[in-house]
């Protein structure tokens, strides 16, 4: 899956610790999402969409490989 | 893991301090054959032992099962899914490590293996989960920041 949460966080100028804090994870989950190491629960990533005031299509977009068995 | 299954993030100092007097009592006994005189039991050829090994041995156990189990201080969905992920990876490796020694060690060798295997899924568990959730993070490109 890709993920736009780097930019999307500095662009709403927060630190990655600003972040976990307001989605009340760790600090590590932040930057293994950003590195894409970690695909978000549908909880987190509709906690971070409203935290960014963005929709959640603008942080995390499908892509082919997904589609696949 | 459940979170009710697992002790609060601030057992993990206690756990290691019993963890350190645990393995120095082991190694005493092991090398210097020393023994508490009150952990004298029976007085026939038969039941006539000494427990200060058992409460060594327990001590460890107790102690890493106790790390194992210790919440990490924000216990989120990627913690745990680290969780999970090193517990698979231990179990894993101690069988393959099992496995070898299986076909190498024989006799009483093997059977002071399979000694030190009581503890090795722990300890292989805690070795991985830490990397993974604290140590490699910082040396990937991106790395943590504040």
């Amino acid at each position: 899956m890709k993920t736009r949460l780097r930019s999307s966080r500095t662009a709403a100028e927060l630190t990655q610790s600003e972040l976990a804090e307001k989605a009340g994870v760790s600090r590590q989950t932040i930057h293994a999402i950003e590195s894409g190491k970690y695909v978000p629960s549908t909880v987190l990533a509709l906690k971070f969409a409203a935290i960014l005031q963005l929709e959640i299509s603008a942080l995390f977009e499908l892509e082919e490989g997904d589609w696949g068995n | 893991m459940k979170h009710q299954l697992m002790l609060p993030a601030g057992m993990k100092i206690p756990a290691l301090l019993l963890f350190a007097a645990s393995v120095a009592l082991f190694l005493m006994v092991d090398k210097a054959n020393f023994e508490f005189a009150w952990l004298h039991v029976g007085s026939d050829a038969f039941s006539n032992n000494n427990l200060t090994d058992e409460l060594a041995l327990s001590g460890v156990i107790l102690s890493l099962l106790g790390l194992c189990c210790c919440r990490e201080r924000i216990e989120d969905e990627y913690v745990r899914s680290i969780r999970l992920q090193s517990w698979l990876i231990a179990i894993l490796v101690n069988y393959a490590l099992l496995m070898i020694m299986v076909w190498t060690q024989f006799g009483l060798a093997f059977l002071g293996i399979l000694f030190y295997n009581v503890l090795t899924p722990m300890l292989i568990y805690l070795l991985v989960f830490y990397l993974r959730l604290h140590v490699l993070p910082r040396f990937s490109k991106s790395g943590i920041r504040a």
